[in-house]
C-alpha cells in the first residue's frame, strides 16, 4: 500500500459517514470554543482590586468543572454510538483483508482529523465569540467595561489537553472494541433480533413509588430550610422514577392494551401500540436522559432567570431604604432610640444628603420553639421558628395599623394564630431553671413582614410588645436564658437625595460611630454600628445574581447542544430501523399514507414525551424552587412562575424546532429505499 | 378465460442521470389458469424479480397489461392498490419479510387487521390454517425465537389467511435449508391441491421440480415451457436441468 493510504481512507471515511461525523465534529468544535471561553474567563486578568470582580471568575472556574465532566461524558457516548453504526464497515475491511493494526491506525488518522478540525476549530470560534460572551456576562453584572479582550494562552493549553485526552479515551475504546470482536460479528453488528419487551411489574411499581414520593415532597415542602435539605433526595427519587417510568412504566400500559383484544385488533391501534413497545423497549434510556437532560436545562436557565429578574425586588425588600444604620444595645442599658435616630439624620444632612424620610424600630430576634400556646427559647440549629419582638409604637409605624396596646397584651403578626393566652418560657441551659412571662394575644396584619429580617430559612413569627420596657426585659431574660444575648437590634432606615455615588460615599463615612454623632454620648450606650447604602449593594447583588444567569445561559446552552444531537442521532438510528418495516408494511398492503401516518403518530409520541415528562417534572419542581430561591431573598413566587414559564415556552419552541429539522433527515432515510 | 393473463409486458429502466437504460422484460406474454402452481425460472437478472414485482402490483410496467380474472391491474389508482393487494394476493419471500415487533399471531393477523376484521372473526381464520402449517404451538413467539423454516410457514399462512385469488412467491426456499426446503414444498403441493393458485419465481431446481408447470424467462422474454403432466419429481427435475442447461448454452428457443 502506498505511503498516503491510511490518511486519505480516513479522511475519505469521515466524508462518507458525513449524516453521522459532522454533527460529531460540530459539536467537539462547539464545547471546545466553550471549554476554552469558560476557561478564559475564569483566567481573566487585570481587573480591578474588587471583590465582585472576581466573582465570574469563580463562577468560570465552578462552571469548567463541570462542563469538562459533562463533556467526557457526552463525546464518550456519541463516539459508542457513531462506532456501533460503523461496525458493519469496519467488519468489511477486516474481511477485505486489512489487519486489525491497520484498522487502528485508519481509527487513530480519523480522530487526530477531528481533534485537528474540532479543537481547533473551536478555539478559533472561542476566539471570536469571547468577546461577546464577555459583554453579555459585563452586562447581565452590570459591571461596566472590566473584562478586556485577550488571547487566554492558558485557555488554548488547557482546551487542547483536556481534548486531547478525551479524544485519547474514546480512541482507545474504539480500539478496545475492535480488538475483542470478531470480523464475522462486527458484519452482523448493527441487526440483533427483537425480544419480547419484558414486563418489569416490581420496577414498574418501583417507578410509580418514586415519582409519588418525589412529587409529594417538591409539593408538601413549606419552608426553604426543609426544601434544601429535601431538594436532593427529591431530585433522585424523581431521576429514579423517570428511568423506571419510561423503561418499565410505558411497557406495562402498552401491554395492558395489547391484552385488550377490542382495543388492539385495530389498524391504527394495532400498528401504534407494537411500534411503540418496539420504541419504548429501544429507547427507554435515551428516553429517560433526553428527559432528564431536559427538566435540568429547564431548572437551572429559569431558576437563574427568575433570581436575575428579581434581584431589583430582592434588594428593595432586603434594604427597604436607601441608607440603613444599624445599631446593637444592651438592653440593660440607656439607649434613647429617639435621640439617636435625630443625630443619625442631622449626621446624614452633614454628610450633603437631604434626609427625605426617616424611620426607626428596635427588635430582638430570638430562636425559640413552639408547642400548645408556649414559645420556649432554643438553639438556633434546632428550633424550628423565629420571634421578632417588637414594639407597639414601631410596630405601627411599619405596617401603618394604629395598634395600642394594654400591659400584658402580645399582638401576633405575619402569622394567623389560634392561641388566647401565650406563655414565653426563657430556660437556664445548665440548671434548668425557667422564667415565664403570659400574655392575652390580639391578632395583628397576618401578611405583616420585615424584609431585612427575611433571610431567615425557620419559620419567622411577629410578636409586638406594649412598649419598650417590655422588649427590654425580655431581652435580658433572653440573655439570662443564655441561648442568646440581650443585644436588641436597632435600625435607622434614610431615604435621602443626592446621588448613588454620594449615598455610597456618605455610607462609606457614616459607617464611623464618631461621624455619626453617636460617640461620647451618655444617653446612647451601644456595641455595634454599621451602615450600608443600597446603591452599594445593588452592585453586588448584580454581580452574584447576573453572573449565575450568565452561567445558567452558558451551561444551559451546552446542554441543550448536547440534547439536539442526541435526539438528532436517535431520529437518524431511528429512520433505517423503520425503513424496512415500512417497506415490509407496504408488501403486505398497507396503503402508504397509512403507514406515513401511523410512523408519524409513534416518532411525536416519542419525541415529545421527554418534552411533555419534563414539564410536568418543572412544574411539581416550582414547589421547591420557590422556596430554594427565598434563601436568595427572591420572595415574589409570581415573577419566578413567569420567568419559569417564559423559560418553558422558549425551551419548547427551540425543541419543536430541533424536531422539524431532524424530522427531515427521518423522512429522507425512510424513503431512500422506497424510491430506488 | 385464464385467471392470470400477462400480455405484451414490457418494462425498462432508465437510470435517473444520463440516458442509460436497461430492458428488464421485452415481450412478457403467458397466462396462468385457475388452480395451477407455475413456477417461473431463470437466471440472475433474466427479469424474474421485476416480472414478480409487477405482477404483484409493487412495480408499474412500461406498457403491456396484467389482467386478474380480467381486471388489469396496472390501471389500479394508487390509491386502492394497497386494498386490492390485500384482498387478492397473498405474499411469500425469501427473507420472510416478518415484522419483528409483532408476535407469529400477529404478524398472520396483519393483513386481516389492516382489512378491519374482528378478532373472533380472524382466530376463527387462523386455527386450521395453523394447524394445516404446523405452527399453533409457536402463535405467541416472536420472529427472532423461531427457525428459518417456521418463519417460512409464518409467511406462508399470512399469505393463505385473506384466502387470495393468487398466491406470488419470491424465491420461497432461497434462505431455507434442505429439509425446510422439502417440507415448504410439500406443503405448496398440498396447498396448491387444495385449488389454491400459486405463482412462484425461483431458480432452485428443486423447487420447480414441484410446480405442475415451469416457465423460462431468458432476456425478457417467455423462452420456454414444461409441463409436468404425468411425470414424477425426479423426472421432472432431470428435464427441468435439461432446459436450463440449453438455456445457458444460448439455444434458440423452441428447440
Amino acid at each position: 500500500m502506498t505511503k498516503g493510504f491510511y490518511p486519505r481512507l480516513a479522511a475519505s471515511n469521515c466524508v462518507k459517514n458525513g449524516r453521522f461525523y459532522f454533527p460529531y465534529l460540530l459539536t467537539v468544535l462547539f464545547t471546545a470554543a466553550a471549554f476554552y471561553i469558560n476557561v478564559a474567563l475564569a483566567n481573566a486578568p487585570n481587573l480591578p482590586d474588587k471583590a465582585r470582580y472576581s466573582y465570574l471568575s469563580g463562577y468560570m472556574a465552578f462552571g469548567s468543572i463541570v462542563m469538562g465532566l459533562f463533556i467526557i461524558i457526552f463525546l464518550v457516548y456519541t463516539n459508542s454510538f457513531l462506532m456501533k453504526r460503523r461496525s458493519r464497515e469496519l467488519g468489511l475491511y477486516n474481511v477485505l483483508g486489512m489487519g486489525k493494526r491497520n484498522i487502528g491506525v485508519v481509527l487513530s488518522f480519523e480522530t487526530l482529523y477531528t481533534f485537528i478540525g474540532g479543537v481547533g476549530g473551536g478555539i478559533l470560534a472561542g476566539l471570536l465569540l469571547q468577546k461577546l460572551f464577555t459583554m453579555l456576562a459585563e452586562k447581565l453584572m452590570r459591571t461596566g467595561t472590566v473584562y478586556h479582550f485577550y488571547v487566554s494562552l492558558r485557555g488554548m493549553g488547557v482546551t487542547a489537553l483536556f481534548f486531547a485526552l478525551v479524544l485519547l479515551v474514546t480512541l482507545l475504546i474504539n480500539l478496545r472494541r475492535v480488538h475483542l470482536q470478531k470480523p464475522v460479528e462486527l458484519l452482523r453488528g448493527a441487526g440483533v433480533g427483537e425480544r419480547e419487551p419484558k414486563t418489569r411489574g416490581l420496577i414498574a411499581v418501583l417507578g410509580v413509588l418514586c415519582l409519588g414520593t418525589g412529587y409529594y415532597l417538591a409539593v408538601s415542602i413549606k419552608d426553604s430550610l426543609s426544601a434544601l435539605s429535601m431538594y436532593f433526595v427529591a431530585v433522585i427519587l424523581v431521576i429514579i422514577g423517570t428511568y423506571c417510568l419510561f423503561s418499565a412504566v410505558s411497557i406495562a400500559v402498552l401491554k395492558a392494551l395489547r391484552k385488550n383484544k377490542k382495543f388492539y385488533y385495530k389498524t391504527g391501534n394495532f400498528i401504534g401500540v407494537s411500534g411503540m413497545l418496539h420504541r419504548m423497549n429501544r429507547n427507554a434510556v435515551g428516553l429517560g436522559n433526553i428527559c432528564i437532560l431536559c427538566t435540568m436545562v429547564m431548572v437551572m436557565i429559569s431558576g437563574t432567570f427568575s433570581l436575575y429578574m428579581g434581584t431589583e425586588d430582592a434588594l428593595n425588600t432586603r434594604y427597604p431604604a436607601q441608607i440603613n444604620a444599624t445599631v446593637r444595645f444592651d438592653a440593660n442599658k440607656t439607649f434613647d432610640r429617639q435621640r439617636a435616630e435625630e443625630k443619625i439624620v442631622s449626621a446624614a444632612g452633614r454628610q450633603g444628603l437631604g434626609v427625605t424620610r426617616s424611620l426607626s424600630y428596635g427588635c430582638k430576634q430570638l430562636y425559640m420553639d413552639y408547642a400548645d400556646g408556649v414559645y420556649t427559647d432554643g438553639a438556633y440549629d434546632s428550633a424550628r421558628h423565629i420571634v421578632i419582638f417588637l414594639t407597639a409604637a414601631d410596630y405601627e409605624k411599619l405596617s401603618g395599623e394604629k395598634t395600642e396596646l394594654k400591659p400584658g397584651q402580645v399582638l401576633i403578626a405575619g402569622r394567623k394564630t389560634a392561641d388566647r393566652e401565650l406563655d414565653f418560657v426563657f430556660r437556664q441551659a445548665e440548671s434548668g431553671e425557667e422564667k415565664s412571662l403570659r400574655f392575652q394575644v390580639v391578632q395583628g396584619d397576618e401578611d405583616f413582614f420585615l424584609g431585612e429580617y427575611s433571610v431567615y430559612a425557620a419559620d419567622t413569627v411577629y410578636a409586638v410588645l406594649p412598649d419598650v420596657q417590655t422588649q427590654n426585659e425580655i431581652a435580658s431574660l433572653v440573655g439570662w436564658g443564655g441561648y442568646s444575648s440581650s443585644l436588641i437590634e436597632w435600625n435607622c432606615l434614610l431615604d435621602t437625595d443626592g446621588t448613588e455615588e454620594e449615598q455610597m460615599e456618605a455610607a462609606r463615612k457614616l459607617s464611623d460611630g464618631d461621624c455619626a454623632g453617636l460617640v461620647n454620648d451618655e444617653a446612647l450606650n451601644w456595641e455595634w454600628f454599621a451602615v450600608e447604602s443600597r446603591a452599594q449593594n445593588e452592585i453586588d447583588f448584580y454581580s452574584t445574581n447576573g453572573g449565575f444567569f450568565f452561567l445558567g445561559i452558558f451551561l444551559g446552552g451546552i446542554f441543550i447542544m448536547a440534547m439536539v444531537l442526541i435526539m438528532y442521532y436517535r431520529q437518524i438510528s431511528e429512520g433505517y430501523e423503520d425503513r424496512a418495516r415500512f417497506e415490509i408494511m407496504r408488501q403486505v398492503g398497507l396503503p402508504k399514507r397509512e403507514i406515513r401516518r401511523s410512523i408519524n403518530m409513534q416518532v411525536l409520541i416519542v419525541f415529545f414525551a421527554p418534552l411533555a415528562v419534563a414539564g410536568v417534572h418543572v412544574a411539581f419542581d416550582f414547589n421547591l424552587m420557590r422556596q430554594l430561591l427565598t434563601l436568595f431573598g427572591m420572595f415574589n413566587w409570581r415573577l419566578t412562575a413567569c420567568c419559569t414559564a417564559a423559560v418553558f415556552a422558549v425551551f419548547a419552541l427551540l425543541y419543536a424546532a430541533v424536531y422539524a429539522l431532524t424530522a427531515r433527515t427521518y423522512y429522507n432515510i425512510v424513503s431512500e429505499k422506497n424510491e430506488a | 378465460m385464464a385467471m392470470l393473463e400477462v400480455n405484451n409486458l414490457k418494462k425498462i429502466y432508465t437510470a435517473r442521470f444520463g440516458g442509460s437504460s436497461v430492458q428488464a422484460l421485452s415481450k412478457v406474454c403467458f397466462s396462468v389458469e385457475k388452480g395451477e402452481y407455475v413456477a417461473i425460472m431463470g437466471e440472475s437478472g433474466s427479469g424474474k424479480t421485476t416480472l414478480l414485482n409487477i405482477l404483484a402490483s409493487l412495480d408499474k410496467p412500461s406498457s403491456g397489461e396484467v389482467l386478474l380474472n380480467g381486471r388489469n391491474i396496472v390501471e389500479i389508482p394508487e390509491r386502492e392498490l394497497a386494498a386490492f393487494r390485500r384482498d387478492n394476493l397473498g405474499f411469500v419471500f425469501q427473507d420472510f419479510n416478518l415484522l419483528d415487533t409483532f408476535s407469529v399471531q400477529d404478524n398472520i393477523f396483519l393483513p386481516l387487521v389492516l382489512s378491519g376484521r374482528g378478532y373472533d372473526e380472524m382466530s376463527r381464520a387462523l386455527m386450521p390454517i395453523a394447524a394445516k402449517l404446523g405452527i399453533k404451538d409457536i402463535l405467541s413467539k416472536y420472529p427472532y425465537e423461531i427457525s428459518g423454516g417456521q418463519k417460512q410457514r409464518t409467511a406462508v399462512a399470512r399469505a393463505l389467511i385473506t384466502n387470495p385469488q393468487l398466491i406470488l412467491a419470491d424465491e420461497p426456499t432461497g434462505a431455507l435449508d434442505s429439509k425446510a426446503t422439502g417440507q415448504l414444498l410439500r406443503l405448496f403441493g398440498e396447498i396448491n391441491d387444495m385449488g389454491q393458485t400459486i405463482l412462484m419465481v425461483t431458480h432452485s431446481v428443486k423447487a420447480a421440480s414441484h410446480a405442475k408447470r415451469v416457465l423460462f424467462i431468458k432476456d425478457g422474454q417467455v423462452f420456454h415451457q414444461l409441463y409436468r403432466a404425468e411425470l414424477d419429481e425426479e423426472q421432472m427435475y432431470e428435464r427441468i436441468a435439461d432446459t436450463l442447461t440449453l438455456l445457458q448454452k444460448g439455444g434458440a428457443a423452441n428447440d
